[in-house]
């Protein structure tokens, strides 16, 4: 059988889409497939959170190299995806979690990182002077930011038809299978073959893995986030806070964006996902609790739940499959994968072409999972 | 959490007749309705027989709450909802779904502009507050509904400066086979006709109008019409509008409900049982929400949902419900003949058709009919991709507005089906919601 294309890429969510990107950028002949459309689920669905400030030790030599390409996007596909270098903070809201931030500060700086650093509640007050009074002071980086997920996504898509990759949508990819030393995507419509293939499957990766027997503890979970109506400006960078779960941003049109990782009710078999009132209800208390002024009479127009892959430690796959050398997987992301996703698809081509990278991407490997 | 047996979403026709029918067999019913009083539309502030309505279903021993705002209801028929200071949520084993019609929303140049405004929206004003625009105003639109408005406000001596009659030739024509069904309902009762009858003798009637524009700076000033013989313009403060109802779909898009395209109404309308039950669900929709039959199908569709639901909870046996509803049923079936009539009478306008690209589709995000081309041209081939790629249905409203023609533009520009099309995935909250109510939510 001949081959479709150089290399298939199942999921054409940001994850997949920077693979078919970097991949075509190389030379090779991509296909996309997607089973609803670009940034239907956690691509489009996040909160656009450009974020190395408190990241997992594994993923921060990723993260800031991803802030890096976040600066120049314009660059990478035509277009600045609403990404600005808002900085990122996590507030303290007591001694106790001041001295914990301090403490990661201190950490960090230890082993050779100082992009993050503590601010004093006078210079929190500086700088975001509509937080509330209690907080004690926070950690930043100054050139984290924020980025628009559905115009990123749509850049990236439109990025990727322009280095004439075809993205098929609608087309749901039902198994990967090996075969006459190639690779066969099988999907609802038919059956594509290629020598290389990227599982950038999402929230379902891990069942497509599971076909080669690479197995990955994945948990599709529906994750929660609330928008307000325009509101004047009153907050610049990203917010998070040490004592509770959330996310809190403002963009550009004035709306607040409220997020923090509390779970909805997720169907991956159906695709769709719906809200549990009372973890709105805490994520919500949790944006008053940091900015009760501006948020006194604030209204909500709408709120969502993206389905999203989790794995077991909430670090993501990307490896090499271990069934087939042609196979990459870049999957459960968990919840803060949309910074690094201009990344990952170089990384991702990487291991298809055995080109040398300077990144460790041993955290990352399946095997690790027994 | 506060539990019941049913649960009904809306005080209006529809209703109260299912909450007094049910109450009456021994349900525990409560009925929500964001008014501050029973009614809805057709009823409000206990006109017709909404104030009677209202008594006998309080007297049968339903619990009504007012000024209720439901903002979500999950597939598990719980039912969140807000009463302005705080958030409460009701599980229900049954939830009758009466949350009637709105108008349909009409765009054309202009008619963002403060001073236009639906006829609905002038006659809940005038029935809530009695306020009644003084002399210098237009209406415009096709329907039995502006009549009735016009002949109304005459009457009280604040006739409008002019009607520009919208409907479309020849819908007479093709209404009169229907017209033998029609008669002798009280809907056209002669002395209805004559009442409109010499309101239209006393007012200038524009007919045959296929285009309007609302002209003005910070608000309307005077609305240019375009009738087959020319232009006319019209100096005015105030444009009333009105092509028609639809029926209110969100809550039903919220559960999932599949709605079909009825192309002579042009509307959506969600699929149903002959009892008004969504298939396998404990879900019932009643009245105009289910399709607009008008108040005296809709009293007879909430009692028919209220026997049903008697039954499915086992109080009522299948005997009883048998020979009730299908009496009921014939009685719809009349009121649905005197429907075929007006359906055919007055056929809706293609929202979508000529729309000029300046003209807002949106107006919460101020998105135009180009921008929405625009979306399609670069791949949206849906609402809801064309929503992330232009905010089209974004804002305030979440789409409430913009939904049908953002559908209708859609279909007519890809040259598909509407049933193919769909609607905008609806979201919650359903109504806007302040964030101190939500994080108050009872737990």
């Amino acid at each position: 059988m001949s081959p479709d294309a150089d290399l298939i890429v199942v999921g054409g969510g940001l994850m997949g889409l920077s693979a078919a990107l970097h991949a075509a950028k190389a030379g090779l002949a991509v296909v996309v497939v997607e089973r609803d459309w670009p940034g239907r689920h956690a691509s489009g669905a996040n909160a656009g959170g450009v974020r190395s400030l408190n990241r997992h030790d594994a993923e921060i030599p990723l993260a800031r190299a991803a802030v890096g390409m976040w600066r120049e996007i314009e660059a990478l596909v035509d277009d600045d995806c609403g990404f600005a270098a808002s900085g990122q903070v996590r507030v303290a809201e007591d001694d106790a979690q001041a001295e914990l931030l301090q403490a990661r500060v201190a950490r960090l700086e230890a082993m050779g990182y100082d992009h993050e650093r503590w601010i004093d509640r006078a210079e929190l007050g500086a700088r975001v002077p509509a937080i509330a009074q209690h907080c004690t002071g926070a950690i930043c980086v100054d050139d984290d930011g924020h980025a628009d997920p559905q115009r990123t996504t749509r850049a990236f898509a439109a990025a990727v038809q322009q280095a004439g990759v075809a993205i098929e949508a609608g087309v749901t990819a039902l198994a990967i299978e090996p075969g006459g030393g190639a690779l066969a995507v099988s999907t609802a419509t038919g059956r594509l073959v290629a020598p290389l293939v990227v599982n950038a499957a999402g929230a379902w990766g891990a069942g497509l893995a599971g076909c080669l027997g690479d197995l990955v503890p994945l948990r599709p979970v529906a994750l929660q986030m609330v928008v307000t109506e325009r509101l004047a400006p009153f907050v610049r960078p990203v917010i998070g806070s040490a004592g509770r779960q959330l996310s809190f941003k403002q963009v550009p049109t004035g709306q607040v964006v409220i997020g923090g990782g509390f779970e909805g009710i997720a169907d991956a078999a159906t695709g769709l996902s719906r809200l549990d009132h009372p973890a709105l209800a805490q994520n919500v208390a949790n944006a008053r609790a940091l900015f009760p002024g501006p948020l006194a009479d604030a209204r909500i127009l709408r709120a969502w739940a993206g389905i999203e892959g989790v794995t077991a430690d909430g670090l993501p796959v990307i490896d090499r499959s271990r069934a087939h050398p042609g196979l990459v997987h870049a999957f459960g992301f968990s919840a803060h994968g949309f910074a690094l996703s201009p990344l990952v698809g170089r990384l991702v081509v990487d291991l298809l072409l055995d080109r040398p990278s300077n990144l460790d991407l041993q955290p990352f490997r399946l095997d690790r999972f027994p | 959490m506060e539990e019941t047996e049913l649960a009904i979403i809306g005080a209006g026709p529809a209703g109260l007749t299912a909450a007094r029918a049910a109450a009456a067999r021994g349900l525990a019913v409560v009925v929500l309705d964001e008014n501050p009083a029973a009614g809805g539309q057709v009823w409000r502030g206990g006109a017709g027989g909404g104030a009677e309505a209202f008594a006998r279903a309080e007297r049968a021993g339903a619990t009504f709450r007012f000024g209720a705002t439901v903002w979500d209801v999950t597939a598990e028929n719980v039912i969140a909802w807000s009463d302005g200071a705080k958030s409460r949520r009701l599980q229900a084993q049954a939830i009758l779904v009466a949350s009637g019609s709105m108008e349909r929303p009409v765009a054309f140049k202009g008619w963002t502009l403060p001073g236009v405004m639906g006829v609905g929206a002038l006659q809940t004003a005038f029935k809530s507050g009695g306020v009644v625009p003084a002399g210098d105003w237009v209406m415009a639109g096709s329907g039995p509904l502006p009549l009735l408005v016009l002949a109304e406000f005459a009457a009280k001596g604040c006739k409008p400066k002019a009607y520009l009659d919208t409907t479309m030739r020849g819908g007479l024509g093709g209404a009169l086979p229907y017209l033998v069904g029609a008669i002798g309902k009280p809907e056209f009762s002669r002395g209805l006709r004559l009442l409109v009858a010499r309101a239209l003798s006393s007012v200038k009637v524009y007919r045959w109008v296929n285009e309007i524009e609302a002209l003005g700076q910070d608000r309307i000033e005077a609305v240019v019409a375009t009738l087959g013989s020319g232009t006319v313009r019209l100096e005015t403060p105030l444009l009333a509008v009105h092509e028609g109802v639809v029926p209110q779909t969100a809550i039903a898009r919220l559960l999932g409900v599949e709605h079909r395209w009825n192309e002579l109404r042009r509307a959506f309308e969600p699929v149903l049982d002959a009892h008004g039950r969504v298939e396998d669900r404990m879900l019932w929709i009643a009245g105009d929400g289910a399709g607009i039959e008008g108040e005296a199908s809709a009293v007879l569709q909430g009692e028919i949902a209220a026997f049903d639901i008697g039954h499915a909870l086992e109080r009522i046996d299948t005997q009883t419900r048998d020979r009730r509803c299908g009496w009921l049923r014939a009685q719809r079936a009349r009121q649905q003949k005197l429907r075929r009539f007006i359906d055919h009478r007055y056929p809706p306008p293609e929202l979508a058709r000529g729309l000029e690209d300046e003209v807002i589709v949106c107006r919460c995000e101020r998105v135009t009919a180009g921008a929405i081309r625009a979306a399609i041209a670069e791949g949206a081939t849906g609402p809801n991709r064309i929503k992330t790629f232009t905010r089209c249905g974004m804002g305030l409203c979440q789409g409430r507005m913009c939904g049908l023609l953002l559908s209708e533009l859609t279909a007519l520009t890809t040259k598909r089906r509407m049933d193919e099309v769909g609607a905008l995935r609806i979201r919650p909250p359903l109504k806007p919601v302040r964030l101190a109510e939500l994080a108050g939510l009872e737990p």
